[in-house]
């Protein structure tokens, strides 16, 4: 057995003192859980919120009337859903003043068709006018959308032969997308002109999703990019317009300003969530130096009898900074890996609950972040026995061995 | 012979109610190497303080200390340092024995920090395992050239000579256990191992045989004498008039002020 | 005493929770038409697996600790296939969105590494007993 060195005295001091270690590790593992853990959430909304809003290029959104909320769900993360008008609106729309470019999606939600299939939303968009998807699309792949084909969200469960199976149909799958954090990780994408064929199979399958009468010429939302003008008033020249055709009580969503309320109140959450943990981590600490404070009294005859032994001061200040250390680096590596392990492999689970965008950061991210949790628990560990350590490196030390001690 | 501790009118005053009051007034004291020296007086009468300002923790007020011919005053907290591990062995009462260290670790403690952190300071070459610091006498004694079989395979010269000291100690079979599983006795001799570790020139005992039984006393008196003997100065505080036999001069301490008994 | 219990409470509390969960707040696709997917053998496979890391740990309680450091590396051992039955063994369903997918697989997995990670320091602490044994 290799005998004591100044290196591994601080840990025969750890390992004597179980419960004293064992209380001031915990205090350290549920900072670090704090504060890693919160980071790591925040990261991944932040980064679902990116992901939201560059997903997002359409300025305004005109959907049939009283589905502006389905709609906007189906922006963030929520319900499939199934609404629909004609596609007339489109050109209607098209000519109102302030109208950039426009395009027409339709939306239907399948069923669970197979056993151990989810509900899946059907995103049909235009290719020779989308401005919206097809760009992130054609970010993953290359060729051109065949009828008949989907492409799908991260999340759809492409079965082993290619395909995937709504209304009893096997399509054929192009490609599948990497995850976006939002609703759109459910989707499956067709062009335009595969919808009446959903539709005939939805109504083959005993479902029909839309009535046959309107499966071609059904549309669920006309997305427009304005030429620069402000997305409301632009709204107010689409009432103008269509009012003429004798079409009124459209409903207008605003991707922008779904964008800037989640994110607004996303800030706000984790401006809350900032604070609490700062408040957090000042009590953390306040214990802490409590409990070195007062293992500096309990323990003054044991610096005192480093000093009658020949430690300098640095010597003893080494001790207990490397105590602390020590507590500070179990406790990060306990809350780092218990909070990692509470997070990362719920984060479908925690996405889905939360109904923000919520997308998972990279390894190289959560590894910067693991880096951080650490440097912050070493230095919570340090800052406890600051104290203590200024007063052991006091030039007259009280560390003097006194009368009947 | 140089004197290894010399005191010059040596004084700390402290203040008490607003009044400075000297714990220790113009001390003059000697001890040759191989003197043994004891100082009696009832507590608080400023023996404690005489022995910090010897070791260099307290800084005189007035006077000096010269220990192994070099002022104390003048050392740095590293060579002060130094000096206490090196020169000075201090045999401390029992409870400064450290209770998360087996009594093995304890007594190596002295020689770890001088290995790890003051051979810089220090010119002094790692121990050798033959060294024979360890009283003569008591080995001829009580224990003859008996050494465990399994220690010749620990070649690591530092637990080697733990296991020396705490042999001609008589408490060497208690090294893996920690302090707080030894009797009074048991704690006192290792911690005299423990002052012995790095052969000093100076030993300071305070209050050696404290609460001490009258066997245990006379082991540690003749320990201390066979110190002595060996040619360190020793030099102990102490109220007990049995240790009292064992020196060769007594000085008497009495509100700071130091005299022949 | 606590060196007991800390070497069998964690196998007990995981062992039951591994049991349990896939068949309550974990569940995994009900069986439809007879045809069972993946999950469900995953789930049944976990009930095995937990009762048998309990009642290891039942089985701790008395016995000395040399012997219960051998349950212990059996407890670690049986963990690691609680982890590898829903991940490489049997497996889930592959829909991300499933429950089996979203909340059984990673339900299981975290069980099992806890429970590996405890068992192995429990391993540890009852190999390392009889040093301290009076104590």
């Amino acid at each position: 057995m290799p005998h004591v060195t100044l290196k591994s005295l601080p840990f025969e001091n750890l390992k004597r003192k179980p419960f004293r270690t064992a209380a001031l590790v915990i205090v350290v593992t549920m900072l670090t859980v704090a504060f890693y853990g919160g980071a790591l959430l925040a990261t991944n909304l932040k980064a679902g919120l990116n992901s939201m809003q560059e997903r997002m290029g359409a300025d305004l959104m005109v959907v049939p009337q009283n589905t502006g909320t389905k709609a906007e769900a189906l922006l963030t993360s929520g319900s499939s859903s199934t609404f629909y008008f004609t596609n007339d609106i489109e050109r209607a729309v098209a000519s109102a003043d302030g109208v950039g470019q426009v395009t027409a999606q339709t939306y239907i939600s399948s069923l669970a068709a197979a056993c151990c299939d989810e509900k899946v939303q059907i995103i049909g968009f235009d290719p020779a006018t989308d401005f919206v998807i097809e760009p992130w699309i054609t970010s993953q792949y290359d060729g051109a959308l065949k009828d008949g084909e989907v492409v799908a969200g991260a999340n759809i469960n492409v079965s082993a032969n290619g395909t995937i199976k709504l209304y009893n149909h096997e399509f054929p799958v192009a490609a599948q997308l990497a995850s976006a954090g939002t609703s759109l990780d459910n989707s499956v994408f067709v062009n335009e002109t595969t919808i009446p064929a959903v539709v005939s199979y939805s109504a083959k399958a005993g479902h029909a999703a839309i009535p046959a009468e309107y499966a071609d010429k059904a549309i669920s939302a006309v997305l427009i990019r304005t030429d620069g003008a402000e997305a409301k008033t632009v709204a107010a020249n689409i009432a103008e317009t269509v009012k003429a055709d004798g079409v009124t009580g459209l409903g207008y969503v605003y991707p922008g300003g779904v964008t800037a309320s989640t994110k607004a109140s996303l800030d706000a959450i984790i401006g809350y969530a900032g604070l609490f943990l700062a408040v957090f981590w000042i009590m953390g600490l306040v214990v802490l130096l409590a409990v070195f404070a007062s293992a500096m009294n309990e323990r003054k005859r044991e610096f005192a009898a480093y000093r009658i032994m020949g430690a300098t001061r640095g010597m003893l200040v080494g001790v207990i900074v490397r105590e602390s250390a020590a507590v500070g680096l179990i406790g990060g590596v306990i809350g780092i890996a218990g909070a990692s392990l509470a997070i990362l492999p719920f984060n479908t689970l925690i996405g889905q609950r939360l109904q923000l965008p919520y997308l998972q950061t990279g390894v190289a991210t959560v590894l910067a972040l693991v880096v951080a949790g650490l440097v912050f628990a070493v230095a919570t560990g340090l800052a406890a026995s600051v104290v203590s350590a200024v007063r052991l490196s006091a030039p007259e030390t009280y560390l003097t061995l006194r009368e009947g001690e | 012979m140089d004197a290894m501790l010399e005191t010059h009118d040596l004084t700390r005053e402290f203040r008490r109610r607003g009044k400075p009051f000297a714990a220790v007034d113009h001390v003059n004291l000697t001890v040759a190497p191989g003197e043994f020296v004891a100082i009696v007086g009832r507590s608080g009468n400023g023996k404690s303080t005489l022995l910090n300002l010897i070791t260099g923790l307290l800084r005189p007020t007035g006077g000096s200390v010269t220990v192994d011919g070099r002022d104390v005053a003048s050392l740095d907290d590293r060579e002060a340092s130094a000096m206490r591990n090196r020169t000075i062995g201090f045999v401390t009462q029992s409870a400064t024995l450290l209770a998360n260290l087996t009594v093995l670790d304890n007594v190596i403690l002295p020689a770890a920090m001088a290995g790890d952190a003051l051979r810089d300071t220090d010119g002094r070459p790692d121990m050798d395992a033959t060294g024979d610091a360890v009283p003569s006498a008591s080995r001829d004694d009580d224990m003859p050239d008996v050494i465990a079989p399994e220690r010749l395979d620990d070649d690591d010269p530092l637990t080697f000579r733990a296991h020396d000291l705490l042999q001609s100690l008589q408490v060497d079979d208690l090294a893996g256990c920690y302090p707080k599983e030894l009797s009074g006795g048991e704690m006192r001799r290792v911690s005299i191992a423990r002052a012995l570790m790095n052969r000093p020139k100076l030993l300071i005992a305070d209050e050696p045989t404290g609460d001490l039984d009258a066997e245990s006393t006379a082991i540690v008196m003749r320990l201390l004498r066979d110190v002595a003997d060996g040619g360190t100065a020793v030099l102990m505080v102490t109220h007990d008039p049995d240790a009292l036999a064992y020196v060769d001069r007594t000085l008497r301490m009495d509100r700071g002020l130091l005299s022949e008994a | 005493m606590t060196r007991k219990l800390f070497a069998t409470l964690p196998a007990i509390v995981l062992g039951a929770l591994i049991a349990v969960a896939p068949q309550t707040f974990a569940y995994v696709c009900k069986v439809e038409d007879g045809m069972k997917m993946a999950c469900h053998y995953t789930a049944q496979a976990a009930l095995g697996l937990g009762v048998v890391i309990a009642l290891l740990g039942v089985i701790g309680l008395f016995v000395d600790s040399k012997v219960r450091a051998g349950l212990d590396i059996a407890v670690a051992l049986n963990a690691a296939f609680v982890v590898a039955v829903p991940t490489v063994l049997i497996g889930v369903c592959k829909g991300a969105m499933m429950h089996c997918h979203m909340v059984t697989l990673p339900t299981l997995i975290v069980l099992g590494v806890l429970a590996v990670v405890l068992a192995a320091i429990a391993a540890w602490l009852d190999l390392n007993a009889p040093k301290n044994a009076k104590r």
